[in-house]
């Protein structure tokens, strides 16, 4: 009976696994420690039980209070590896992507790649300094792709425009650390998106 | 008083119980029921996610004891968790003043 109530309230939950044992736990404790109270107060295992999910409130309830927490903390995680992935792979193309103009296409295009990155920097800023709370998770997670998308396209377009005489000699290096950090802020960002969807499919 | 009387109000609640000292979810869940006289009717399941809600905004730490063979996460109020309880006490007496006031005339 407990286990079916903890069960019930687990289920939907999505979002860092350490959280969420972390609340599940405390909620488990809490939880058996009630039944314990009703079954001192006389009543059987059962009916303590039910009692104590009646005291609790509906798993759905429950669930929906602890799912905002989780994406809470997943905008959090996301928003980091924003703020660090991001400037490093800006960073690392500064000062390795080769010296002398480019000429206005490449440069444009660059220019783009930057755009996408400061608006999912700024976000992710706001986020950790708590001015932005609701709707951060698919804030991030969707900035957070739009860099990466853009960032693909816009290398891509620069590979086919660039003059083979401009690549450069660091390109094996910054390909990798871009592959690299393009996994990981996609994989964050949509994690950030399917625990928001989660919230919003439960209403 | 049922959960939607108290909206808004439940972190205040979470943060005046813990002006005793450290507790548990389960002993915070017990203060609250003990201090409203068994008034307050509260689905009380919703009290682990918002000491959660409270722990992000600063207002109280938490830390995982054990304790006789359990494992429990225990809660502390912060100084900014005293000051954000002093607004909600400021908050709650004003919308009293006002609820009175326009119940007084009707």
């Amino acid at each position: 009976m407990s286990g079916d109530y903890l069960t019930a309230v687990a289920a939907p939950l999505r979002g860092p696994r350490r959280l969420r044992e972390g609340m599940l736990a405390e909620l488990a404790d809490g939880f058996e420690e009630a039944v314990a109270d009703n079954v001192a107060h006389g009543l059987s295992p059962e009916l303590a039980a039910e009692r104590a999910s009646a005291e609790f409130g509906s798993p759905g309830v429950v669930a929906a209070a602890m799912q905002r927490e989780l994406e809470a903390a997943q905008a959090r995680r996301t928003a980091w590896t924003l703020v660090v992935a991001l400037p490093a792979m800006t960073i690392l193309w500064d000062l390795l992507g080769g010296r002398g103009d480019p000429g206005l296409a490449v440069t444009l295009f660059a220019r783009l790649t930057d755009a996408a990155s400061v608006a999912a920097f700024t976000t992710a800023a706001l986020v950790l300094t708590g001015r932005l709370d609701r709707r951060a998770a698919p804030a991030c997670g969707a900035l957070g792709l739009l860099a990466v998308g853009v960032a693909l396209a816009c290398s891509a377009a620069i590979a086919l425009i660039a003059e083979p005489s401009r690549v450069p000699s660091a390109l094996p290096l910054l390909a990798l650390a871009s592959l690299i950090g393009t996994v990981w802020v996609s994989a964050s960002a949509l994690r950030s998106l399917r625990v928001a969807a989660v919230r919003a499919e439960a209403g | 008083m049922d959960a939607d009387g108290i909206h808004g109000q439940l972190d205040t609640l979470i943060l005046a119980t813990l002006l005793r000292g450290e507790a548990h979810g389960y002993a915070i869940i017990g203060a609250l029921r003990e201090r409203s006289g068994e008034r307050l009717d509260l689905p009380s399941g919703t009290v682990y996610p918002a000491l959660r809600r409270l722990e992000r905004a600063g207002h109280v730490t938490g830390s995982w004891t054990q304790a006789g063979g359990r494992r429990r996460r225990v809660y502390e109020i912060t100084d900014e968790g005293r000051r954000a309880l002093e607004k909600g006490r400021e908050n709650w007496l004003t919308l009293r003043q006002v609820m009175t006031a326009v119940l007084d005339q009707s």
